[in-house]
């Protein structure tokens, strides 16, 4: 995204205003909702200066006002914060604006008012305690009362009054024992009303929205009021495109958290920074649970420390005072963060989690946001652990940047569904190996950049408290630039129309829509792997998903299912997405997704269940499809169950029909009265393919027989080796990590091998050499054999009507046109080209038919390729 | 609390890229509201008054 205009610098804010004659003498406060730094002057005398950036800014001025008209007028400067915001003021997300959002009002007050109200609840005693301070006088009468908010709430609990002899406030206050808890699935709220009096009058009243929930750690899992959840969370960095700020009213972020909510979320991590308050009101309503993260990516440093920056360390944890003290009382404020992948002190981490934890017990603590990385540590005072590995070879996600490597199993590894993290969690055997070798200095991403950090060894990390994996996802997908016309606001869409230009320029731009989708489709198949992995995992507590929502940011990170303004992309329905990510998931386990004719396939069912519902029985049901037709079918009925949440329902296996052509099965679990369903797609292979080897003229180059048997106007086909091409880019099943000319750069700097950066494949599905092997226009399973085992030919020097037959997509940055199978005349004859090694496709059913239809291809009447290339070109594509 | 008075409305504003001026506020010279929106459209329609 681009600001349309940029603004970074002083802007003056002024206005004249009138108040009644009766409060000049009052208590009068200046509430800025949401800003940068401020200085205020009041009738031209200084009033201060504040510079929090996630939370008001309240000025006191009383006495500073007369009759007539006054003026207030506001500098606000949106340059050389104190720290440099993270997120909350990054152009990468809602960009570093300047002025005021939310509420600009003056508030007045009696002589004697209260103060800041703090409510802690208690679920046991089904009671709250007040904590609050009377202003201007000891002692007094409070009444307090409470109701329920909202259609479930009915609930009122009965009127108290409290005699106050001095100006603190702490009381408890019995909501009833038939007060209703606050929790994701009834988020009952109460309106709490306190009554100050004094003298037999009311001096001051205040409302505060309560919910009564006790959120903790509980070994490897959160409970919420007793009853262990699962996180799954999205990572958000208040990206609003339409305006380039974070909205400050309720109805627009209910919105916002209903279309998470209906794909399966109900958590949400605020990387380095803070919502406003109507996103923690609307959270509460809505059910979500919120966890804001200090505004800080960066160093923790205490006194005597190298670079340390006393300005800065101190703002930042005052920050987070502000936070706790500002939005503390919201019941859907659970959790919250140090900042995003911090290093440096530890002792001082620990030091500001304990001052935090000390200051308000209402809500669980991290040291951060995926700290330390390759070494990270649990500190004594972390309730839970966020992050991506336990070590260098111990990861807890599915794919990670290649400057990070090792990468993760949704990468790299031959698609199962076997995969979880439980061993990475909690090594069986714990061994002594670490990620590092001993103290060393390593470089490693910061940013967008990178650090050399030093490391030591230390004992293997064994997390004894609740662990989320940090990130995980960032599938990129191709850009849809439909959206470009999306942008009407302060912020265009900019970086989109330069990639457009870029792919308009290589010939390829009536591909886009394609690309886009095709590459949506490999992207949504990555996620369903990687989320049912953590799903699978029974230690791990929950995930914070990057991100089912575009970020257009940092390199422009095209991640999401729904685009940056929370619209779907048309890729999946939330329905279909809720099938592998929500609160009752269906499970089943085995090794492989192709199969040959009469294999046996096994797998286990499982059902990952955290609903507020407790289960009985389950009747679980499969059935095999092809098309409409049910080949086999069963059924499981359990009413044992050993764990609540993780439920082994038991095993279904049967053998794979006896096919005499390929096909695509589905797998369809069920349970109805859970209303819960999953599929899988299952290839099978007909038993003993023949390769006609010999009716196929086959060449690995274009050889003087190659050219012989061209002129005299006979089909080749050529089978380059893959490791003598050079024009080319290496095949790689799983689409991009997070964007392109980000991790490129990175890797780059550090010196460290490239991405590969491909996107999947766009398959034109029903060309003829498919006739054997038919597919979808997208990368599904059946390619993964294939397509690791090959290579891409750059083609971007051939005509812009010569498309290969099977093209790999490539990123936004380059926009090759990349081949793996394209067809061509050539002087008399017909050439196929296929950049796959066949001696390693030939050792997979899948492989093997693949070839097998391309063998029959080339010897078959629809080999009619309609490009002409000349032998020059041809040998330089194959160069 | 007593009252509270909305403040939000109609605003003189200007933009001063170097002067902080931290004794004196600075002469303002036009009026907007929407302070994101305005400051973005500040620079092409300076001296505009803009009322949202």
């Amino acid at each position: 995204m681009t600001e349309e205009y940029t603004f970074e610098g002083y802007a003056w804010y002024s206005r004249e205003f009138e108040i009644p004659e009766e409060y000049l003498s009052k208590p009068c406060f200046l509430y800025l909702e949401r800003t940068r730094k401020t200085t205020v002057w009041i009738n031209n005398i200084n009033k201060g200066s504040q510079n929090s950036l996630c939370t008001p800014h309240i000025y006191n001025i009383t006495g500073s006002l007369h009759s007539g008209a006054n003026t207030v007028t506001i500098l606000i400067d949106n340059t050389d914060y104190p720290t440099k915001g993270g997120h909350m003021t990054s152009p990468d997300t809602q960009t570093n604006w300047n002025g005021i959002t939310g509420k600009i009002e003056l508030q007045i007050y009696n002589p004697v008012y209260l103060g800041d109200v703090q409510i802690y609840p208690d679920i046991h005693t089904k009671s709250v305690r007040i904590v609050s301070r009377i202003e201007g006088a000891d002692g007094g009468v409070l009444k307090v009362s409470a109701e329920g908010i909202g259609k479930e709430n009915k609930h009122c609990a009965p009127g108290k009054q409290f005699l106050l002899t001095n100006n603190n406030i702490l009381i408890d206050y019995p909501l009833g024992e038939d007060a209703l808890l606050w929790c994701e699935y009834h988020p009952n709220l109460y309106k709490l009303k306190l009554e100050l009096m004094r003298d037999g009058f009311v001096v001051d009243n205040k409302e505060v929205i309560i919910g009564l929930r006790e959120f903790k750690a509980k070994g490897d899992k959160f409970t919420i009021n007793s009853r262990k959840i699962f996180l799954r969370g999205k990572h958000d960095g208040m990206i609003f495109p339409e305006t380039g700020y974070a909205p400050t009213t309720v109805s627009e972020w209910i919105k916002v958290f209903k279309i998470a909510k209906s794909y399966g979320i109900n958590h949400y991590r605020f990387h380095t920074c803070c919502p406003p308050e109507a996103a923690f009101t609307a959270a509460d309503i809505v059910g979500i649970y919120m966890e804001p993260e200090l505004p800080f990516w960066g160093t923790v440093t205490d006194e005597g420390d190298e670079n340390h920056n006393k300005e800065e360390q101190e703002y930042i944890v005052n920050e987070g005072f502000l936070i706790l003290k500002r939005f503390g009382n919201h019941p859907s404020f659970v959790m919250m963060s140090l900042g995003n992948e911090l290093w440096g002190s530890k002792e001082r981490l620990n030091q500001i989690l304990k001052m935090y934890k000390e200051f308000d017990n209402r809500h669980l603590y991290t040291q951060g946001s995926n700290n330390f990385q390759f070494s990270p540590v649990i500190l004594e005072n972390d309730d839970f652990f966020c992050g991506v590995r336990f070590s260098k070879e111990r990861l807890i996600r599915g794919s990670y940047a290649m400057c990070d490597a090792p990468l993760g199993h949704v990468q790299t590894d031959m698609p199962s569904t076997a995969k979880d993290y439980d061993d990475s969690i909690l090594p069986p055997i714990q061994s002594q190996e670490i990620g590092v070798d001993s103290s060393k200095t390593i470089e490693v991403q910061y940013g967008m950049g990178i650090k050399k950090v030093s490391i030591s060894p230390e004992d293997e990390l064994i997390p004894k408290i609740p662990v989320v994996s940090h990130e995980i996802g960032q599938y990129s997908i191709f850009p849809n630039y439909a959206e470009i016309d999306k942008y009407k606001g302060p912020l265009k869409a900019r970086n989109f129309e330069v990639f457009r230009k870029r792919l308009e320029e290589k010939g390829l731009l009536d591909l886009a829509d394609k690309y886009f989708k095709c590459s949506g489709k490999l992207a949504v198949s990555c996620y369903k792997e990687e989320l049912e992995a953590a799903f699978r995992t029974k230690k791990l507590a929950g995930f914070q998903i990057l991100d089912i929502q575009d970020f257009n940011g940092q390199g422009t990170a095209l991640v999401g299912i729904l685009d940056s303004f929370m619209d779907s992309k048309g890729l999946i329905t939330p329905e279909e997405w809720r099938t592998f990510c929500s609160d009752a998931v269906l499970l089943a386990r085995f090794d492989r997704y192709n199969f040959i004719a009469g294999q046996d396939f096994s797998a286990h069912i499982e059902l990952c269940y955290f609903r507020d519902i407790p289960l009985n029985t389950i009747d679980f049901s499969w059935t095999l499809k092809e098309g409409r037709k049910t080949l086999k079918s069963g059924c499981l009925n359990i009413s044992d169950f050993k764990d609540d949440n993780y439920i082994n329902i038991g095993s279904i296996n049967f053998q794979m029909p006896d096919v005499s052509v390929m096909k695509e099965l589905t797998l369809i679990l069920r349970i109805d009265s859970l209303n819960i369903w999953k599929t899988y797609p299952l290839w099978v292979y007909p038993k003993n393919v023949v390769l006609e080897t010999e009716r196929v003229n086959i060449f690995d180059s274009i050889s003087c027989e190659a050219l012989r048997l061209l002129e005299k106007g006979q089909n080749i086909l050529i089978v380059p080796r893959i490791d003598r091409l050079g024009n080319k880019v290496k095949g790689f099943y799983c689409t991009d990590f997070w964007c392109y000319p980000m991790f490129r750069s990175i890797s780059e700097n550090m010196n460290k091998p490239l991405p590969v950066g491909t996107m999947g494949l766009l398959i034109n599905n029903s060309h003829p050499v498919f006739k054997y092997f038919p597919c979808k226009e997208y990368s599904t399973y059946q390619w993964w054999n294939i397509v690791s085992n090959s290579c891409s030919v750059i083609m971007d020097e051939t005509a812009d009507e010569f498309r290969p037959i099977i093209q790999t997509i490539d990123n936004f940055e380059r926009n090759h046109k990349l081949g793996m199978l394209f067809e061509c005349k050539v002087l008399n004859g017909k050439a196929l080209v296929c950049s796959c090694d066949f001696n390693a496709l030939v050792q997979y059913p899948e492989g093997k038919q693949f070839m097998f239809s391309i063998f029959k291809y080339v010897q078959s009447e629809e080999f009619r390729p309609e490009v002409f290339l000349s032998v020059s070109d041809l040998r330089r594509l194959l160069d | 609390m007593l009252k509270s008075i909305d403040l939000s409305g109609v605003w003189r504003f200007q933009l001063d890229k170097e002067k902080k001026g931290s004794d004196n506020p600075c002469p303002i010279l036009f009026i907007c509201r929407e302070q994101l929106l305005i400051i973005k459209k500040a620079k092409k329609t300076k001296s505009t008054k803009l009322r949202i």
